[in-house]
């Protein structure tokens, strides 16, 4: 919450058509095998979220450990709904290490 | 005696709870001499904001003149700010629904990044938010300008390499009067002080014919 909220809003909704939802979002929910990355070293360009067209740059989060994105996603996880079963550690150590 | 006592009491009390609360005039006052009748008087200059031009979304001028004799909030941002103006930009957006249809009130934000923040920038970014420049105007100005008039407002504005997005700026929503008076500061990333500033603004109003 602390990293996430400030753009994306205490309930995950996002913010108008500049700050994607992230609560049962049809793009975070597709791309589980991402997410690690795009939390640590954020995302440019557009990208399309229950069919409205969003381009603001997201900042990463350097400082982020893997623990910490784990509990990030496990968040999202039991209060987005962001897909059935929890994040292990080893799975986002596996996409961090093969971000581009 | 008890019951006197009791009913000075109430009164009093009574009078504390109706009672609207004033906003002082912020900023530092001059003070000018003059006499009257032959005795000394003291006259208060308020503080208030210095004249100044910029552009909005809409390449509209805005300067004082559009501001004069009506209440308006301001603040620091910059589009791509991945810290705190979301969140002051969801708090200004209630500001903006509350008093869209209120011809006394304007909301201006000054841009501090001065390099990206172009007019066409700005446009697209209210159109992404879903605001009208009639009410809410997103400015653009040369670096000197905006640094100024931060400093006008009292409130920080820089570069900064080591903050995210490059500029650190105030997170502060200020509420000016009719006559360019700063009357009170507002943490724009809670709802708690939006909530209050909503309240304000409506105190303002009312007391402006």
């Amino acid at each position: 919450m602390t990293h996430c909220a400030s753009c994306h809003g205490e309930s995950g909704k996002g913010f108008q058509e500049l700050i994607p939802p992230l609560n049962q979002a049809d793009y975070a929910q597709e791309n589980t095998d991402r997410l690690a990355c795009i939390i640590k070293y954020g995302i440019e360009g557009e990208v399309e979220v229950e069919g409205v067209v969003y381009d603001q740059p997201m900042a990463g989060i350097l400082d982020l450990s893997p623990e910490e994105i784990t509990n990030i996603l496990n968040f999202l996880v039991t209060d987005f709904k962001l897909r059935d079963k929890k994040f292990q550690l080893t799975e986002v150590r596996t996409q961090l290490s093969r971000c581009q | 005696m008890r019951l006197i006592a009791a009913a000075f009491v109430a009164i009093f009390l009574s009078a504390c709870t109706s009672e609207t609360k004033e906003l002082p005039i912020l900023g530092r006052h001059d003070f000018t001499k003059r006499m009257v009748d032959g005795q000394e008087v003291m006259d208060t200059l308020y503080y208030s904001i210095p004249d100044f031009e910029f552009y909005d979304q809409d390449s509209n001028r805005v300067n004082e003149n559009l501001v004069d004799g009506k209440i308006y909030v301001t603040d620091f941002f910059f589009t791509s700010c991945p810290s705190i103006c979301p969140q002051m930009k969801r708090n200004m957006l209630t500001v903006y629904e509350e008093f869209l249809q209120e011809d006394r009130f304007q909301l201006l934000s000054h841009s501090i990044d001065f390099i990206k923040d172009s007019v066409p920038v700005l446009k697209k970014y209210a159109g992404k938010i879903g605001i009208s420049s009639s009410k809410w105007h997103l400015l653009a100005g040369e670096k000197d300008e905006i640094y100024d008039m931060a400093e006008a407002y009292m409130v920080a504005a820089s570069e900064d390499p080591k903050a995210p997005g490059g500029f650190a700026h105030s997170g502060a929503f200020i509420l000016v009067d009719g006559e360019g008076h700063i009357r009170a500061y507002y943490d724009g990333t809670t709802k708690e002080d939006t909530e209050l500033l909503i309240k304000d603004i409506y105190t303002l109003l009312n007391a402006t014919p």
